[in-house]
């Protein structure tokens, strides 16, 4: 799994992906770190089949007893499937997602887990030097769902908004925003169900100062990028399946 | 389907014996159910039958009895064999933890945090042989309670052979009585036969 460091200044803000090691049909995700001094938050984690390698990955840059929190954006198994392997290691562990959630994540063999429950209207997570925020982004796609805002570093973990269905090895980051829009397409039309909740995600991340916009699968957007994803978004008509696709 | 599959995991067969046990004992509760039904045709028989039967009415309570308690047992069992499904869920989570933790290892590079994942891997080691004893503890006092209902089976045959002679005292009721002990009789044969079963599912409960 290849590790990357995206900001690095007081704590770091690491993307681990491409995982060459991954089972050919499961989907490739991108997992994050935020590593401010004693405390380590592991961002949407990833799911059972790529836990030795998000574990292997993480202590090249983590202490494990350092690994204090994960957060899921949402509750699919690609998010949070390997809960019950990180709690099993881990049993202090805090695990942040969504009041929505509590039932059914648990239902990963989360054990006694410390779930910190995060009210519709979002909220924040504070490590040794830095908060950051939990921003609503319900609807996009899942019913309950949030982004991660880190002021300070500029970036946006944007969970499935931006995701884009790549070949295995892609690069980290979006070149050529253009091209790169045939591999958002379907996956944008298809997954986001509602035009509402698009547009409300996209009136209130425009107000955000972000440099870099990281989604859990595919490539993350920097500088322009981001505001041409967000045109693009903003204009492309969402929850098809209901027409016929 | 059959039983000893060879191609589950065994933690696979473990869930499997199990459920397997669940439905034997389903079948058990129902029988004892139609037991207490069987005391309660013979007390109302032996009612009508007057003081010819007089002997009967002491029976009939005691077959009640045991039906009751079979049930309650079975409740107890089922109850208990739950808890070691789940004692062998939990196992299953903690060996395939130790399983991943050790792949980790062998794929982290140089730098990364080898002490601290070598030593959770040990206490994990620890539990997990901890909870290995706990489980045979367990399941030990599962093969105990399916030896109390043995035991209030034999009690039950001995009382349906006792029915028989008081039902020779019943005159005219002699049959409906002898009928009555037949049914509890062969009740009480199938139970025995499907305890059997149970034990034979439940000593496919240990753990590797």
């Amino acid at each position: 799994m290849i590790t990357q460091t995206i900001y690095d200044g007081a704590y770091q803000w690491i993307i681990m992906g491409r995982d060459p090691d991954k089972p050919e049909k499961i989907i490739d995700t991108n997992q994050y770190i935020v590593k401010d001094g004693d405390r380590t938050l592991l961002i949407d984690p990833g799911g059972m089949e790529i836990f030795s390698s998000v574990l292997a990955a993480t202590l090249s840059v983590s202490k494990l007893e350092n690994i204090t929190d994960i957060f899921a954006s949402h509750q699919d198994p690609d998010i949070i499937s390997s809960l019950g392997l990180w709690n099993e290691m881990l049993p202090d562990i805090h695990l942040h997602a969504s009041v929505l959630w509590e039932g059914f994540i648990r239902h990963f063999s989360s054990g006694e887990i410390k779930y910190f429950p995060i009210d519709d209207k979002g909220g924040s997570i504070r490590l040794e030097s830095i908060e950051l925020q939990f921003i609503p982004a319900h609807y996009l796609h899942s019913s309950a769902n949030f982004n991660v805002y880190d002021p300070n570093a500029k970036i946006l973990m944007s969970g499935d908004i931006g995701a884009a269905l790549e070949a295995p090895g892609a690069p980290m980051f979006v070149d050529d925003f253009d091209s790169h829009k045939d591999k958002m397409h379907f996956f944008h039309k298809r997954w986001m169900p509602s035009n509402e909740a698009k547009r409300d995600w996209v009136r209130r991340v425009r107000e955000l100062d972000i440099d870099i916009m990281a989604p859990q699968h595919g490539r993350m957007f920097k500088g322009d990028d981001v505001k041409r994803f967000l045109d693009w978004f903003e204009a492309l008509d969402v929850g098809v399946a209901i027409h016929g696709g | 389907m059959p039983f000893n599959n060879n191609s589950m995991d065994s933690s696979a067969r473990q869930f499997l014996a199990v459920a397997s046990v669940q439905a034997e004992l389903f079948a058990v509760k129902q029988i004892s159910k139609r037991i207490s039904l069987s005391a309660k045709n013979a007390k109302a028989i032996a009612a009508r039958a007057g003081s010819q039967a007089m002997g009967f009415h002491p029976i009939t309570d005691f077959i009640d009895d045991v039906a009751i308690n079979i049930t309650q047992l079975v409740e107890k069992i089922n109850a208990e064999a739950l808890k070691l499904s789940s004692f062998a869920i939990s196992n299953r989570n903690r060996s395939r933890t130790i399983e991943q933790m050790t792949l980790a290892t062998n794929n982290m590079v140089k730098y990364a945090d080898h002490q601290g994942i070598k030593k959770r891997l040990a206490e994990l080691e620890k539990m997990k042989k901890q909870f290995l004893i706990d489980y045979g503890r367990k399941n030990s006092d599962l093969l105990e309670l399916l030896a109390e209902i043995r035991n209030q089976l034999q009690a039950a045959e001995m009382i349906c052979t006792t029915s028989r002679t008081e039902a020779t005292r019943a005159g005219d009721f002699q049959s409906n009585l002898e009928v009555v002990a037949d049914e509890v009789s062969i009740a009480v044969s199938n139970i025995k036969d499907m305890l059997q079963s149970s034990k034979h599912h439940l000593s496919q409960l240990s753990l590797r």
